[in-house]
């Protein structure tokens, strides 16, 4: 059970644009469609959907566009190999047309055996960038408050939360 | 999720920097001008910031047990990393007690400052060991160092630490990591010892009482000038900053000028056979080998660690790894002769060794392993 102060840090953080529709992305990426030439013809897709966007409305709010283009393609993608027999899925995909938050996938093999790999790579980083990304996606603190917590400049959040991705992106296709 | 390998180290770190500037917030209006820019630069921008911020959002449901403890990562950190700290510490009880029994005098440079200078030199020694209270008090928020009864006075400092200090003629000392000084004013003379390590010296300039700093075999004397010795096991280096510098060693002054240094024929000496450096010249003295090799000094860079810089032109890895290990108590070691001597180039923060192994590892032929102990081992892939 989660403490109330937990909930709370919790919720603040879903309104980020991530969060708002990585879920359908990550139902996407993470599931057997994960082939590198997959995501690699989802990304271009999703360019030429943002070339059409006109400027204005793009540099308003690009994250937005993205975000919605490239979740909406992994949406039709994968309703499309769910209509085709070729591609049977063992489990999960029922839920990929909806409006999911990732709560249904919760407790998957697939999803268990990926936060296993991600604690791996976790476990072999500089304990500093253990502690800042912890803070941040298991605890919930903002960055200000893990600037407070650990008593450095919010900039060296920045940073090492930024590091620490790129650590775990590279170990990831290793 | 995706297991398409990075292309492009550089694209794969932008992407990770707009990921998580995604996951701070709202983006300034500025900032959304830049990164519709450069979504719309290339398709791989596109990509690996998709699969950058999935894989950040995949980090969610990690350690949902919360088997891992972040007070007690933090409070591990002061063994991993330590700060450059600058100024004003006093050397404390510990480091003198640590010191206690390691320094061993040897004095073979007796003959260049005079046999008087022996008995308060060993003095000096055996002051500092048994009684380190050296008072420093703070004038104009510089650190002045308490003349002692004896006319010596000593600082160490820690690993990772850094100090500066003025002393009673205005002349300033900076010393950096891991470094040990005497400084002893006589009537006649101004004696600074280098015991080990690295200090900068400005120096008020004073015709009647020279300044001079001693190494090892090597004695320093500063003509109106400013000028950087920095000491390791086995060579003695004097870079000259600003004026002149008169360098006398015991060694023969063996010409090995190779095709980047200066022969030694070019370079002015006194009447007394000290080789004279100028501004921009610094000369690597090596007792055991017994040469002395002069070569331009990049100024910039050997004056970089007074703002807790590290600046490599093509340095070996071994030189860099040094240099790192001198700030840090992380220890950077590398397991191959080959990969030892390749040259790297590039700026980096001293007390932020990481920033070293991201770069190493943009490297596709360097493997980085990390041990517990905090040792980072370096090995040819």
């Amino acid at each position: 059970m989660k403490r109330p102060e937990q909930a709370y840090r919790r919720d603040r953080r879903f309104g980020g644009v991530i969060k708002q529709y990585a879920p359908q992305l990550h139902h996407f990426l993470s599931s057997r469609l994960n082939s590198e030439t997959e995501a690699q013809d989802l990304a271009q897709e999703a360019y030429l959907r943002l070339t059409r966007v006109a400027r204005p409305e793009l540099i308003r709010s690009p994250e937005a566009y993205l975000f919605r283009i490239a979740s909406n393609l992994a949406n039709e993608r994968l309703l499309k190999r769910a209509q085709d027999p070729a591609f049977v899925p063992l489990d999960g995909l029922e839920q990929a047309g909806e409006d999911g938050d990732g709560a249904a996938f919760e407790g998957t093999l697939d999803q268990r055996a990926e936060i296993v790999r991600l604690e791996q790579i976790l476990d072999e980083m500089p304990p500093l960038y253990r502690a800042v990304l912890l803070l941040r996606k298991r605890d919930g603190y903002s960055h200000a408050e893990i600037a407070e917590k650990l008593n450095i400049a919010p900039s060296t959040v920045h940073t090492y939360l930024k590091r620490a991705l790129k650590k775990c992106r590279a170990r990831w296709s290793e | 999720m995706p297991d398409a390998k990075i292309k492009n180290p550089q694209i794969a770190e932008e992407a990770a920097g707009w990921a998580v500037a995604l996951d701070a917030g709202e983006l300034s209006s500025d900032h959304k001008l830049k990164l519709a820019d450069w979504l719309l630069e290339s398709p791989r921008h596109v990509e690996e910031l998709l699969i950058a911020a999935t894989l950040f959002d995949a980090f969610d449901g990690v350690d949902a047990d919360k088997s891992r403890s972040v007070d007690a990562l933090i409070s591990s950190l002061p063994s991993e990393v330590v700060s450059i700290v600058r100024g004003g510490q006093q050397t404390d009880r510990k480091t003198a007690e640590a010191l206690n029994g390691v320094v061993t005098p040897r004095l073979p440079w007796l003959q260049w400052v005079g046999v008087g200078a022996a008995a308060s030199i060993a003095l000096a020694f055996i002051s500092f060991a048994v009684a380190p209270q050296f008072a420093a008090r703070s004038i104009d928020g510089f650190e002045v160092a308490d003349t002692r009864n004896d006319g010596s006075s000593g600082f160490a400092t820690k690993l990772g630490e850094q100090r500066k200090m003025t002393l009673e003629d205005g002349s300033i000392i900076h010393v950096n990591t891991q470094s040990e000084v005497v400084i002893r004013y006589e009537e006649h003379q101004r004696v600074v010892e280098l015991l080990r390590g690295e200090a900068l010296f400005e120096v008020a300039h004073n015709p009647d009482r020279p300044f001079r700093v001693i190494a090892g075999d090597t004695v320093a004397e500063a003509i109106g000038t400013t000028f950087n010795v920095y000491r390791t096991g086995d060579q003695t280096t004097v870079a000259v900053i600003d004026g002149k510098v008169a360098v006398m060693t015991e060694n023969d002054f063996v010409n090995t000028a190779a095709e980047d240094e200066i022969a030694l024929d070019d370079i002015g000496q006194t009447d007394d056979g000290r080789l004279l450096l100028a501004a921009g010249q610094k000369a690597d003295i090596a007792p055991d080998a017994k040469t002395v090799r002069v070569a331009a000094a990049n100024v910039k860079a050997v004056t970089s660690w007074r703002v807790g810089q590290l600046i490599f032109e093509g340095d070996s890895l071994a030189n860099i790894a040094a240099q790192f290990n001198r700030y840090n108590r992380t220890r950077i070691v590398i397991a191959d002769d080959r990969l030892a001597s390749t040259e790297f180039s590039g700026v980096f923060d001293a007390d932020d060794p990481e920033s070293l192994i991201e770069f190493l590892e943009l490297a596709d032929n360097i493997r980085v392993d990390r041990h517990s102990s905090g040792v980072i081992k370096l090995s040819p892939r």
